[in-house]
């Protein structure tokens, strides 16, 4: 059967009653961490009734149990519950009229829409919160992005409902802890995408755990960075892993972050928290939030050796991320994490979000140490590798800038990943570029997977570069440009054509930017109309 | 040598092909992209990752 409740954050008894078990009373729920970060999630999507299942057969907790609950001398029940939320305020008569005739097709629309997805309550002493859909918070204007959700069916009652979002669950720690749990929500996209298993915590645990393993696997008290690797190795991905101690001085974190999640792709982030000593912890990310003026200097460089002045680093995207967005097991789903950009030279962006240090209420420091990013094998070139062309065409183009009496601050360069049928269909509704360039970029055979990298000088959109993703570091990535404006097209090739050699700058990368501009653009005549800001956001207010 | 200004449109509308450019700021730019394209070998140093990089226990 169902049990109907309301949802109220004044008084949200009948939430914590559908929390609560005989393993887990009310008293202890009241004061769960989970609970009173789901009340508050609740209340923001605008969640107002419930409705429950309360014997519900989940077949992640069925897992976890087969694996280790079902050989306990205590006797863990196998059913779970499964709280749904819905928008709309009904009570109990309108949902039996529901269940006992067809739904007039307009009032379904309206039910089926104020549907925000569900919560697996586990019948455990702690860690109930098993698998969770649950809608995100709106875009608020078009500033949150949370990119890495999928669709998600559900039936309720013989109700098909649905919900876009990353599925979340709390770690058990017993066949798993963070790193798991934040695998376990990146495979749920990463299959949607390139057609991989979505395997179940205990199979991530135990595919992360196959090689040379010191000590027993469950109960996990967590993986290794390397074992974090070897569980996205045995899904049929590669891990693409960044250290960001080795990069921060020279890439932007927050940009290169956005370079994969802007394409949908999750990734997990490792991080060292301020006050807990010798420990680190799992995050998996699924969003950000792109301001349309800049947030923040990503890098601090050090001063011009020769002239002992300040150096302005590039600026790229990520400059105006304020926020990520990621499933935190320990928090809750879509926890936000505030950017707090360097201070000094050698550092990184930190963060802060709802850890706080012992014993206190003031926010704890997350230092990020690794991001892992669970990818297609087909996509060879890494961030890193497509930052380097760009550095190289960037170089150049800053030299264009300057001798034209045009701050290089007011540039931003866009990098991030996309696919071929993403770029073409957008590609078709292009009307900046030549008619003739359109017809050839949709008609010509195009990598898979392409690194899209877009200049934008004080909004306006100027040139873009085409790398090739499938390629690797030694190859010669780069396969088209597109120009929008035509002085600095010709400005910029100038400059280009007038370059030394200088081994730092790829003969087969400069080739393939002057054969590009004398066979596609020379003679090109530009529509005087400046290329409109792409709807992504790529825009920049200085 | 160079005095910066907004990059409005109309500052982009009179961009010059390097040809109208005093050969004397073209040079010290040229050094500037020198120093700009250093960079390139310590990226590439900043993708390396080794096996004890990833020693790392994730407990929480």
């Amino acid at each position: 059967m169902y049990t109907l409740g309301k949802f109220d954050r004044s008084n949200p008894s009948d939430f914590f009653r559908a929390l609560s078990s005989d393993e887990c009373p009310l008293s202890l729920v009241e004061v769960d961490r989970h609970a009173l970060y789901f009340t508050d999630y609740l209340e923001d999507i605008c969640a107002r009734t419930i409705v429950i299942e309360p014997e519900y057969v989940d077949g992640d907790y069925l897992e976890d149990y087969a694996a280790f609950y079902v050989a306990c001398f205590h006797p863990y029940n196998r059913f779970c519950r499964r709280v749904h939320f819905f928008k709309k305020d009904f009570d109990q008569n309108y949902f039996e009229e529901r269940l006992r005739g067809p739904f007039d097709n307009d009032e379904y629309d309206g039910f089926s829409r104020s549907y925000l997805g569900f919560i697996v309550v586990r019948p455990l002493p702690q860690a109930i919160i098993g698998r969770t859909v649950l809608a995100t918070y709106d875009d608020d204007g078009g500033r949150r992005h949370y990119t890495a959700r999928k669709s998600y069916d559900v039936n309720l009652l013989g109700m098909p409902l649905g919900v876009e979002s990353m599925a979340f669950q709390e770690q058990d720690r017993v066949v798993a802890a963070c790193a798991t749990v934040a695998l376990w929500s990146c495979f749920q996209k990463t299959s949607e995408m390139f057609g991989t298993a979505a395997p179940r915590p205990p199979r991530v645990t135990a595919d992360a755990t196959q090689s040379i393993f010191a000590k027993r696997v469950l109960p996990s008290d967590g993986l290794t960075s390397f074992q974090i690797c070897s569980a996205i190795r045995q899904n049929g991905l590669e891990p693409e892993v960044f250290v960001v101690d080795k990069f921060a001085t020279e890439v932007p974190l927050v940009s290169l972050m956005y370079g994969y999640l802007s394409y949908g792709l999750p990734l997990l982030m490792i991080a060292r928290l301020q006050g807990y000593t010798d420990q680190a912890h799992a995050f998996a990310f699924n969003g950000y939030s792109l301001l349309t003026k800049q947030h923040a200097v990503e890098i601090i460089l050090p001063p011009d050796p020769q002239t002992g002045a300040c150096q302005e680093a590039p600026r790229f995207t990520g400059a105006r991320i304020n926020e990520l967005y990621a499933h935190d097991d320990q928090i809750g789903p879509f926890s936000r994490l505030y950017v707090h950009p360097p201070t000094v030279v050698g550092k990184t962006s930190t963060f802060t979000g709802s850890w706080y240090l012992p014993k206190s209420m003031d926010s704890a420091v997350i230092e990020p140490v690794h991001i892992i990013v669970p990818i297609y094998k087909k996509i060879r070139l890494s961030y890193i590798e497509a930052y380097l062309v760009v550095t190289q065409i960037r170089a150049v183009f800053e030299k264009t800038l300057l001798r034209n009496n045009v701050t290089v601050s007011h540039a931003e360069w866009d990098l991030r990943l996309t696919d071929t049928s993403a770029y073409k269909e957008e590609i078709g509704r292009e009307t900046a570029l030549p008619p003739d360039r359109v017809r050839y970029l949709l008609c010509q055979p195009q990598p898979r997977y392409i690194w899209r990298s877009t200049l934008t000088l004080a909004g306006m959109r100027v040139a873009e570069f085409l790398i090739d993703a499938t390629e690797f570091g030694k190859s010669n990535p780069l396969f088209g440009v597109n120009y929008f404006h035509e002085r600095v097209r010709t400005a910029f090739f100038s400059d280009l054509e007038a370059l030394p050699t200088n081994p730092r700058f790829t003969p087969n990368l400069k080739k393939t930017l002057l054969t590009e501009y004398r066979q596609v653009w020379d003679g090109v005549t530009l529509t005087p109309t400046l290329a409109p800001v792409p709807p992504s956001g790529t825009s920049v207010t200085p | 040598m160079y005095q910066a200004t907004d990059a409005s449109e109309a500052a982009l509308e009179s961009l010059s092909p390097l040809s109208e450019t005093d050969p004397v700021c073209a040079a010290l730019l040229d050094e500037r992209v020198e120093r700009a394209l250093e960079a390139v070998d310590r990226i590439q140093e900043a993708a390396r990752v080794t096996p004890d990089d990833l020693r790392l226990h994730v407990t929480m």
